[in-house]
């Protein structure tokens, strides 16, 4: 019997076959973030141009076929900061997701799953972080461990671990109820085991379209930050910082902030619609 | 007699997925004035569908696809299905009611009794407030509500299940309707509660001289209250006729498969008397509470029973009488507060959460929707319990192996294989219950706790199932706990019967003793209360009574 083995596993062919074909907004919605994504990992495929070093000559150029958004103050194509910026702002949004992501579920999950004293505890700081201004929170972590990308992704990521445990900690206690995980107890499953196979990838779907949501609003935090002067430093092309360079041409040459703006609210829009797909897909 | 209701050829189909299924595959129906006509059949048999389609509230995606459904009223007749919505909207509550299913949720949990049983008044102009409350509180006393003031101000929660339902047929008989349609009224009551209910709504129809659709998987319940009955099967009529001719003398199969499988209905000869020389299963003193201090609510006082190995005993009470609680101190899944249980040799309460235990002691529990875990393949779920163990004791870890277990475990129970690789949601809720049974089984423990495991099955798959577990018992000399509100069942699986009532033990003996010479009151009462008509009754008695033969009247 050599198919033993995969007689245990579900059938996932027959799985994917059943799946509808997906809408087309979620398609536009993924084709913009493989672009942006593409753009954070291999800029230079994008554009020729250089994204720090800007010629005098062509400062405050409008959009044109030379520069489709148009030059800075400085003459750098602003498509070129765009695509460069696209790294700093992905990866800190994505270190700012794994921060709540990780150490908020890890503490909603203990909680959860432990209940008594340690739930009590746990949640009692979590409800501490929650009566913190995100913002706020967020500077006094930047402050605490110094300017730059990194740790202004990491100060975001803290604001959102007191929304993770507790949809975590939610989610698990629905589960930990279920019939079916007082079976597995009941088979003679051990604490972790049972947590391990059927709380956590039961209970974990809600969280990860959290994440998917997260990152969507950890981009615009990062942005703010760095639109305060929190984040990386000029001439870093990061996109909060574009904007923030910009806002003093506001009236003179709106591609500045308004360009970049689009960028940044289609990428988070497009992540926000990944989200409500996963929400979906695990419900 | 006038014609009231005629439904002709209606098909109904509904929208999934982006593909559309048709559920009623033109359907004919009717109803005389003052009669009760039972749509009975199994779920997704189309019954609830149709009566839905009757007060134009089809689920979302639903849609007549052709036929019509007359309803023939003193003003002129009215086709329903074509009639448009604010027309339908007209109707409803005044011409036709609906009593619907679940009366624990078919009430708005913030509004008042009054409130909710005034609705179809108030929306329908019926008079003055004044009018209207005085006519709510005449209502509510009608259903036999006591203290009808103190009852309209009070909410849903406040009320028992019984109540409810009583309220809902106030509501639904407040403008004096032409038909009721009755969507499995009794199903989430308890069966004395249950009578008295059906016993109102037969009153009321003939006080108002209205019709009832009475919608029902119960063939028990609509043997004794309906005068014409339609067995529906896969969205088609099987068979249809005044209800003494069909039943008495069925002309279908499916119908003779329904009649035999009903379990109130059928007089199966008691289980020959196996001596109990010594219990194996020994419950003594048992007490639990819920809640501490002067709050605590006492949900198990002072049982004790014993099982003979290799026999079922039942655990019988409406609900609320403590016989999960039982059941599942038993399967070592709480600490009760004083007693003692013993498997064998074995101290229950010492052991608990040990793998001597689990060896000793399964449960296989109600629900078989959520009792197995969605995302994990049935193969997954079954041999779950092996990897569980200990290699020394039994574990195994081998993935050919067990592979090889778990198909055994599943033949067991009469499942193919290849279910192995499918998840929960692809098997009915049979299927589903027997690869609960397997999970249960595959570490072969001595004793299984089988907490309502048939309830929420139809007929046709319970009696499957409880042939499946009486197979088991046999070939692996299983001991069985059987818990269940229903004495039909218990009549025809268990060897010896507790009768709980409010935590206590009323009665406990061999079945034949406590069923078929009932000494505790309640005992009786349970026991009137199995809808099981006498005629059907005797009529299906083919052989000659014999001794021992239970006299449920």
């Amino acid at each position: 019997m050599s198919a033993t083995a995969a007689v245990l596993l579900p059938r996932r062919t027959e799985r994917a076959a059943a799946r509808r074909r997906p809408a087309l907004t979620l398609v536009l919605a993924v084709a913009v973030l493989a672009i942006a994504l593409a753009w954070a990992i291999l800029p230079w495929l994008f554009t020729s141009q250089d994204p720090v070093a800007g010629e005098a000559l062509h400062a405050l150029q409008a959009p044109s076929g030379a520069h489709p958004f148009g030059t800075d103050a400085t003459g750098r194509d602003l498509l070129a900061r765009v695509i460069f910026g696209a790294g700093n702002s992905l990866s800190g949004a994505a270190i700012a997701v794994l921060v709540g992501l990780v150490v908020g579920t890890a503490i909603g999950v203990l909680a959860g799953s432990t209940g008594g004293l340690a739930d009590e505890a746990l949640m009692r700081v979590v409800d501490v972080l929650l009566a913190i201004p995100g913002l706020l929170l967020a500077l006094s972590v930047i402050v605490l461990l110094g300017f730059g990308v990194t740790n202004a992704a990491i100060a975001v990521g803290v604001t959102s671990i007191a929304v993770f445990a507790r949809l975590a900690r939610s989610q698990v206690l629905k589960v930990r109820r279920s019939d079916y995980v007082e079976a597995a107890f009941g088979s003679g499953g051990s604490f972790l085991r049972v947590l391990w196979r059927h709380v956590l990838p039961n209970s974990l779907g809600a969280v990860l379209a959290l994440a998917a949501l997260q990152f969507g609003s950890a981009i615009l935090q990062i942005s703010t930050l760095g639109f305060l002067g929190y984040g990386a430093p000029p001439p870093t092309p990061e996109w909060g910082l574009l904007i923030a360079e910009s806002r003093d041409y506001v009236a003179t040459a709106w591609w500045l902030t308004t360009l970049p703006g689009l960028v940044v609210a289609a990428v988070v829009l497009s992540a926000n619609r990944v989200a409500s797909a996963v929400r979906e897909a695990t419900a | 007699m006038s014609t009231l209701l005629t439904i002709d050829d209606l098909a109904i189909s509904y929208r999934a997925r982006g593909e559309r299924h048709t559920a009623v595959h033109g359907v004919n129906l009717e109803l005389q004035r003052g009669e009760v006509l039972a749509l009975v059949g199994e779920s997704g048999s189309g019954k609830t569908t149709i009566g839905h389609s009757i007060i134009g509230l089809l689920a979302a995606g639903g849609r007549i696809e052709r036929g019509s459904i007359g309803l023939q009223l003193a003003g002129g007749d009215l086709d329903l299905a074509k009639l448009p919505a604010r027309a339908l909207q007209q109707l409803r509550g005044a011409r036709i009611a609906l009593v619907p299913q679940d009366p624990g949720t078919s009430l708005n949990p913030v509004q008042t009794i009054g409130a909710s049983v005034a609705a179809p008044l108030r929306i329908h102009r019926w008079g003055t407030k004044e009018a209207i409350r005085r006519r709510v509180l005449d209502l509510l006393e009608r259903v036999g509500l006591d203290d009808p003031e103190r009852r309209a101000r009070q909410y849903p929660h406040e009320l028992s299940g019984g109540m409810r339902q009583r309220a809902l047929i106030a509501a639904a008989v407040a403008l004096e309707p032409d038909l009721i349609i009755a969507d499995e009224p009794t199903s989430a009551l308890d069966v004395t509660v249950q009578r008295r209910i059906l016993d109102l709504l037969d009153d009321l129809r003939a006080e108002l001289g209205s019709s009832v659709l009475l919608i029902t998987h119960d063939l028990a319940v609509a043997a004794e209250r309906s005068d014409s009955i339609a067995v529906l099967r896969g969205g088609r009529l099987e068979e249809v006729g005044e209800t003494r001719s069909v039943l008495l003398d069925p002309q279908r199969e499916y119908t003779a498969t329904l009649l035999a499988d009903a379990p109130a209905l059928t007089d199966a000869a008691p289980r020959p008397e196996r001596l109990a020389v010594e219990p194996f299963v020994m419950v003594e003193g048992l007490v639990h509470e819920y809640g501490k201090g002067t709050d605590a609510f006492r949900a198990v006082d002072e049982v004790g029973l014993g099982i003979a190995r290799g026999t079922t005993h039942a655990l019988v009470g409406e609900s609320g009488s403590g016989k999960t609680t039982i059941g599942r101190a038993l399967a070592g899944f709480h600490t009760p507060a004083a007693g003692s249980i013993r498997i064998g040799e074995l101290d229950v309460l010492a052991e608990r959460g040990s793998r001597r235990l689990r060896h000793a002691v399964q449960l296989v529990s109600q629900n078989p929707y959520a009792s197995l875990d969605p995302r994990r393949s049935i193969g997954q779920t079954v041999g779950e319990p092996l990897l569980n163990l200990p290699l020394a004791h039994g574990g195994v870890r081998d993935r050919r192996v067990l592979a090889e277990r778990v198909a055994t475990a599943l033949e067991q129970v009469a499942l193919p294989a290849e279910v192995a690789g499918r998840l929960p949601r692809e098997l009915s809720g049979g299927q589903r219950q027997r690869v609960a049974i397997a999970r249960a089984l595959i570490i072969e423990p001595q004793t299984v706790v089988l907490d309502e495991a048939v309830s929420a099955l139809d007929v046709t798959v319970q009696s499957q199932i409880l042939d499946l577990l009486e197979r088991l018992q046999r070939d692996l000399g299983l001991t069985y706990l059987f818990i269940t509100h229903d004495l039909a069942v218990v009549r025809r699986i268990a060897d010896s019967v507790t009768v709980l009532r409010h935590g206590r033990a009323v009665k406990t003996g061999t079945t034949q003793q406590v069923l078929s010479s009932p000494q505790h009151e309640y005992t009786r009462a349970l026991l009137d209360a199995v809808p099981s008509p006498d005629w059907l009754r005797d009529a299906r008695r083919s052989r000659p009574t014999q001794h021992g033969q239970l006299e449920v009247a």
